[in-house]
């Protein structure tokens, strides 16, 4: 959870030196190149990190492939829902969708609302796909007792790989794990497609 | 949409480059991996810095932060009440045939 402070911390530094105007003219005139580039760099990271875990490959194997496809669902329903939030509320569907596919990946999804659609965009994306990690650490205990296991692994979406998964493991069972984990990496892979697709409708 | 093409292409190839670069270099030490877990929560913190540096600097979303927040919430608690339905979906139709 401490990284959450980090983020929120690094959030409200930005809000306030952008509402006192304190950013230097190059910064604001360049900001989206910025963005864009930063994010291909932290893209690159990621791999260089994804490249030590060898277990991913191997644990999918083992699990079978029709549990590749839960992680398919869980996406199918996050968007579904978010479709219906827009409906009701009478945002731009597209944008709605686009928030959902952040299933909790709160960073990556609102820098890139922010660099593709606008500010609002992107701060509802950071927003909403916090709010996503902390509720489902809540919701947790009664997820497992009224819709069972395999539905636990569903509010975390693409942070079951990692923030989230202990919290899986604690009430669902450690048998659990390996699905989780596969779950939020396949999800994880899909916000980087999934968000600039449906901001792009 | 020519743009989105682009934006995805560029993350994908960046995504992989790193992960070709790490399995050719092949095992990293422990001070590497410390090294690359610190870069991604520095990334993270610097984008987050410029991404609010974009919303403070933009009126129209600052005077309606409590608005959008409202909206946000809406979103998440759809987008997770969505996917545990299709999570239970998911298991009838797979799980509870018997074959599973």
């Amino acid at each position: 959870m401490s990284i959450i402070l980090i983020i929120l911390l690094a959030l409200a530094i930005g809000i306030v030196a952008g509402v006192m105007g304190i950013m230097p003219p190059s910064v604001e005139s360049n900001i989206d190149t910025l963005i864009m580039v930063m994010l291909c760099l932290l893209l690159f990271v990621i791999g260089l990190d994804m490249s030590q875990n060898k277990s991913v490959i191997k644990e999918m194997r083992h699990i079978g492939w029709k549990m590749v496809l839960l992680p398919v669902f869980i996406a199918a329903g996050s968007i579904l829902g978010a479709l219906v939030a827009g409906l009701i509320m009478r945002m731009d569907l597209g944008n709605a969708m686009a928030i959902g596919a952040g299933f909790g990946w709160y960073s990556l999804s609102a820098v890139m609302l922010t660099g593709l659609v606008g500010a609002q965009i992107g701060t509802m994306a950071l927003l909403s796909n916090i709010f996503r990690e902390m509720l489902s650490v809540v919701i947790m205990p009664l997820v497992v007792k009224y819709c069972g296991k395999i539905a636990a692994i569903a509010p975390g979406g693409a942070t079951t790989m990692d923030t989230t998964l202990p919290v899986v493991v604690r009430y669902a069972g450690s048998e659990m794990s390996v699905i989780s984990f596969v779950s939020g990496v396949t999800l994880s892979m899909l916000v980087i497609v999934l968000v600039p697709f449906f901001a792009g409708l | 949409m020519d743009g989105m093409v682009t934006y995805i292409g560029l993350l994908f190839i960046s995504l992989i480059v790193g992960v070709a670069a790490g399995l050719l270099k092949g095992r990293f030490s422990g001070r590497l991996k410390k090294y690359v877990s610190s870069a991604i929560t520095c990334m993270v913190f610097v984008l987050i810095l410029l991404m609010g540096l974009k919303t403070g600097s933009n009126e129209a979303v600052i005077n309606n932060l409590g608005l959008y927040g409202l909206q946000s919430l809406l979103i998440t608690v759809c987008a997770i009440l969505g996917s545990i339905v299709f999570a239970m979906l998911f298991e009838r139709l797979f799980f509870k045939d018997g074959t599973g």
